[in-house]
């Protein structure tokens, strides 16, 4: 091993500058930098989420259900409680709360707690002591963004459903429902022992009802879930755990972290061809000087390992740039991401990550140096030394199944699953194969159909793309390649954003009221007539599910309900009846009760009797293996309802509507207890206020939503959730130009000898510039086409796959990448012949050793 | 050390076409004798300087440098061969364009197998003198690009001189410069082949720069034929 010489070699030619190494450590660093930085942001997430979770979850245990625990479930409570464990109840809900001095008036989170409350943790109080005042009755603690919005100080009065309470004390860092607190405001508290006295908890309205365990040993949390789980779920009690619920922060944001992951994906695959492209332009340049090299006694292997030694050095840098880069982008992200996760992230140095970025980037720039290095490697020196042309020879088959092992192990590293990884590191090799055909067909095509009577600048050009010696398959890869990675990523963003934005329509609701019972809607409707508002109510009748398709659903989750999931057995559904379909409904299967004009049939006049009619979310049915004709059985407020599933409806569940998994036909729950909500359109705040005045007086246990309100809450969310999204996106797409510049950059040798050559000749600027424009748009086009249509797919087939998203291509916006392309192939170009256009052909011939 | 050439022949293929480019020539230059090669362009003499410094392999014969014959010899076993007995002079120079004139002088040495190599001092310290002879000690820690064509190849012959070769080869030394400097290089080659006794063989086409060596031979057709 002549490593000395290797060392020097590599000290003299780095010695040169960073303008001969500067692309090769940018290509490697953004690929480096996006991989360490999303890593690092998984793992800050997963790490500050198991930190926070028993906080947020308020103990190690959490038990909740819609209507108040059952006795059994308060005895097994108060057993824990007599071994050792701390036991807090409490019962959240969302209710408008005013100040009648200020005469404000909000939706907020208003939380009964007992005296136990919170289970853990300690409570951040001003003035000291007002918490532990609050079982004292007759008082409200609460978040300082109440004060501020209600405009209420200290001993001020709050009206909580019918009580007038005493403004106590500003209290922080207790447990939160995100839930609630998402679509309400922030939190109030009032005693346990107060609530009933509110008239806040009627039947129906939506109050969850908890308790919390802090076990005496932690790790006695899912001991104790498993052990009751089962009987609890019984009594519409589910149990949850600290550790679980940290678990669903890391895994359970949706569509966020699968996108996370996607982007990742898509930067280390973005990274490695970038890393490829510079090792790439990088050998080229050096390839006479390793002719030279063996021509005067340097050894084959000699010079394979000072190369490599080179790469792998500049490789290191590159990748210890790139880990800087993604570190600081780490740290920058919980700022970009503040508010859009339900807990704040502590950014911290995560030795792993940085370690697997390094390596992965070093791996990578010495794998795709082996490549052009063994092509060389047995080339007479002689013929190496004619030139690049004749020094290529095929081969190195161990480094392409090195590049598919090393493609597998990113994709398996990044998706966590060896099944997915195969897909997709099988179809990332299927697109490099039809990009090389597609090179070579362009090759072809331009050899076939060479336009002899075209003007000198054209011909030259395109004979470009067919002479020996050419670029066409490598940047038609390369180019298309970074194109199909980008479009793909185009359509998967394009439609996720889309999927986020909430939009309001000016005839959607903007007045929503519930917990209206049954008792109270002719006043409300009266009310809201008396505004000249719409007046309908629609009826809310909840439920769980007794049978599916004539199977009790306690036997159905005995066997095993699949990996489909429980939630859809064990639920609380919140159905209704009516007349008509929503408009946000549309039919899949089955026929709604009437059709247009038609009477409204008897009920049950078509199927079994004493079956009420039932149209179901095409969804659910999926999940309950359910079709037309099969029968669910409810169990609403105990007693037994049987229903036929007589239609299925796709449900556009963004839309500011009322939407039900099930609608019953008119008639059929007539007797059964519901209360009733109502979604009324107007435009005058005025009149919203007074309707909001008169539900206080009248109604003081209707709860009312001012959309308008709730509109820049969404706003504000679904606008930081697409700027995570485009945020992303664009450091990808920024990262993807880079790369195709750099793998563009890797004709530029080739192309300005001959320019300058042209020049001594007597070619003009504006004909060397046409040679090149020719040369370049006709790559560009072809590669970012092929690639973009190829994106294209893979967008649409990932949007269904990961994300369960009906997308379709938007081939407006490909078309502008499209042409983004094509004009970095022709800067490129422009670039190219930059240095020599400007230099007399002299000074040029000698820059470029003719 | 002497050089054998038997029976060497030389073809390519182009497509179903053979082009012959060297047909089984036969020459012997003895130790410390010097050769002129004479011929047109694209006569072979490049071709044949290329074979007999093992930097590519005939279609069919022979060449022994000294008692090895090349074709025993991988491709990394005639490397160190040239590292250690052969220097090249290139017609375009072929300097490295990243090392100064002084690093591109100490390559052979440094490439040299590791019992034959000496010391970083001695391979400086040599470098430095060759580059002195040929004139250009004031410029030891310049680049390639910052040199005259004469000055290059004034580098390039003290690089080839460097590891004190047994052998020489110059390809076409003085095609890229003017007579005045080309004379100078001649006569800077034929003063270092006598000094250190090194067999040499010079490939050009200028009658006159032949003139120099000891020998002249022709190369036209693919063979070779006695001029001086």
């Amino acid at each position: 091993m002549e490593f000395p010489f290797a060392f020097r070699l590599l000290v003299r030619e780095g010695r040169s500058g960073l303008r001969r190494v500067g692309w090769f450590l940018v290509a490697i660093a953004l690929g480096v930098g996006a991989l360490v930085a999303l890593y690092g942001l998984q793992r800050d997430a997963a790490a500050s989420a198991r930190v926070e979770a028993r906080t947020l979850l308020g103990g190690d245990l959490r038990l909740q259900a819609s209507l108040p625990l059952d006795e059994r479930v308060l005895q097994v409570l108060d057993s824990l409680a007599s071994a050792g464990a701390a036991v807090a109840r409490g019962t959240s809900l969302a209710s408008v709360v005013s100040a009648p001095g200020s005469g404000r008036a909000r939706l907020l989170q208003v939380n009964a707690v007992d005296e136990h409350f919170p289970a853990i943790g300690s409570v951040a109080e001003n003035p000291a002591g007002a918490w532990s005042r609050l079982p004292e009755r007759g008082g409200v603690l609460a978040d300082s963004q109440v004060f501020g919005q209600l405009g209420i100080a200290l001993s001020d009065s709050l009206r909580v459903g019918t009580l007038l309470l005493e403004a106590r004390g500003v209290v922080s860092g207790l447990p939160v429902d995100f839930g609630i607190e998402w679509v309400a405001g922030p939190p109030v508290y009032i005693s346990l022992e107060d609530l009933p006295a509110s008239g806040l908890v009627d039947f129906g309205s939506l109050a969850q009802h908890r308790a919390w365990v802090a076990l005496p040993g932690s790790d006695e949390a899912a001991g104790v879930r498993g052990r009751y789980r089962e009987e609890f779920r019984r009594f519409g009690v589910s149990i949850e755990t600290a550790q679980r619920e940290a678990e669903g922060f890391a895994s359970g944001l949706g569509d966020l972290t699968r996108y996370l992951g996607f982007v990742g994906l898509l930067a280390l695959l973005l990274g490695g061809l970038g890393v490829g492209s510079a090792v790439n332009v990088y050998l080229e340049e050096r390839l006479p000087s390793m002719a030279v090299l063996r021509c005067i006694g340097a050894r084959s292997g000699t010079l394979v390992r000072a190369y490599l030694l080179q790469t792998a050095v500049l490789g290191a840098i590159g990748a210890g740039g790139g880990v800087l880069l993604g570190i600081g982008l780490q740290f920058a992200a919980p700022v970009l991401l503040s508010g859009v996760l339900p807990f704040e992230i502590s950014p911290a140095l995560h030795p792993a990550a940085i370690a697997i970025g390094w390596l992965l980037g070093v791996w990578v720039a010495v794998l795709f140096s082996l490549y052009p290095l063994l092509q060389v490697r047995n080339v007479s020196p002689l013929a190496a030394l004619r030139g690049p042309v004749a020094a290529r020879r095929p081969g190195g088959a161990g480094v392409v199944l090195l590049l598919a092992g090393t493609l597998f192990g990113v994709c398996a590293l990044q998706l966590g699953d060896a099944g997915e990884a195969a897909i997709v590191a099988a179809s990332t090799i299927g697109v490099l194969c039809i990009l090389r055909l597609a090179g070579a067909g362009l090759a072809r095509v331009s050899r076939a159909l060479f336009p002899r009577r075209a003007p000198f600048a054209l011909r030259q050009g395109i004979a470009g793309l067919f002479r020996p010696g050419n670029q066409t398959g490598t940047i038609v890869v390369s180019l298309g390649a970074g194109t199909f990675l980008m479009s793909a990523l185009l359509v998967v963003e394009t439609h996720l954003r889309a999927s986020v934005d909430v939009r309001f329509g000016p005839d959607e609701p903007t007045l929503v009221l519930f917990d209206i019972q049954r008792d109270q809607a002719e006043g409300v409707r009266d009310l809201l007539r008396s505004e000249g508002i719409d007046d309908g109510l629609i009826p809310i009748v909840p439920a769980r599910l007794d049978e599916v398709g004539g199977e009790p659903v306690e036997e159905i989750l005995a066997r095993g309900s699949g990996r489909r999931g429980r939630w859809m057995y064990t639920r609380l559904y919140r159905n209704t009846y009516r007349d008509e379909q929503g408009p946000a409904e549309r039919l899949t299967a089955g026929r709604w009760w009437r059709g247009p004009g038609e009477d409204l049939p008897s009920v049950g006049a078509e199927v079994r009797k004493g079956a009420a009619r039932v149209s179901l979310e095409v969804e659910l049915a999926d999940r309950l293996g359910v079709g037309i004709g099969d029968e669910l059985v409810w169990n609403v407020q105990g007693v037994r309802v049987a229903s036929v599933i007589s239609s299925l409806r796709e449900v556009e569940w963004s839309s500011v509507q009322p939407n039900f998994f099930a609608v019953f036909e008119p008639g059929s729950l007539d007797g059964a207890p519901a209360t009733f909500v109502s979604l009324s359109s107007t435009d005058d705040a005025a009149t919203r206020q007074r309707v909001q005045d008169a539900l206080l007086d009248g109604f003081p246990n209707v709860s009312f939503l001012d959309i308008s309100v709730v509109q820049a809450t969404l706003e504000r969310l679904t606008g930081q959730v697409g700027l995570v999204f485009r945020s992303l996106a664009g450091f990808v797409l920024a990262g993807g130009a880079m790369v195709l510049f750099a793998s563009l950059l890797t004709s530029r040798f080739k192309r300005r000898r001959e320019s300058a050559l042209l020049k001594t000749l007597g070619a003009s600027r504006r004909t060397i510039g046409g040679v090149l424009l020719a040369e370049y748009v006709a790559l560009g086009a072809i590669g970012a086409a092929v690639g973009l249509a190829l994106g294209g797919v893979a967008g649409d087939l990932i949007l269904g796959w990961q994300f369960d998203i009906d997308g379709g291509v938007p081939w407006l916006d490909l078309s502008r990448l499209w042409v983004g392309v094509v004009l970095l192939s022709v800067l490129v170009g422009w670039s190219v012949s930059w240095p020599v256009l400007r230099a007399p052909p002299l000074a040029s011939l000698r820059r470029e050793g003719g | 050390m002497r050089i054998e050439v038997t029976g060497l022949a030389k073809e390519y293929r182009s497509g179903s076409r053979v082009l012959s480019i060297l047909a089984g020539l036969d020459l012997r230059v003895d130790s410390g004798e010097s050769v002129a090669v004479v011929g047109p362009s694209g006569s072979g003499k490049t071709t044949l300087l290329g074979l007999m410094a093992g930097l590519d392999r005939p279609t069919r014969g022979e060449v022994r440098l000294g008692d090895t014959p090349l074709s025993a010899l991988t491709e990394d076993a005639r490397a160190e061969f040239r590292a250690v007995h052969v220097g090249f002079v290139f017609q375009t120079f072929h300097l490295l364009a990243s090392l100064t004139a002084l690093e591109n002088v100490e390559v052979p040495l440094e490439l040299a197998p590791r019992s034959k190599r000496r010391p970083v001092g001695e391979i400086r310290r040599r470098a430095a003198g060759l580059l002195e002879q040929v004139g250009l000690g004031d410029r030891l820690h310049h680049y390639p690009a910052e040199l005259s064509g004469g000055e290059q190849q004034r580098v390039a012959i003290a690089r080839a001189f460097v590891t004190e070769p047994r052998i020489l080869f110059a390809d076409e030394p003085t095609g890229n410069l003017d007579r005045e400097t080309g004379a100078r290089i001649v006569d800077l080659l034929r003063g270092l082949n006598d000094v250190g006794g090194t067999t040499m063989v010079l490939v050009t086409h200028d009658e006159g720069i032949a003139g120099v060596a000891d020998r002249v031979l022709r190369l036209a057709d693919g063979e070779l034929a006695e001029v001086r």
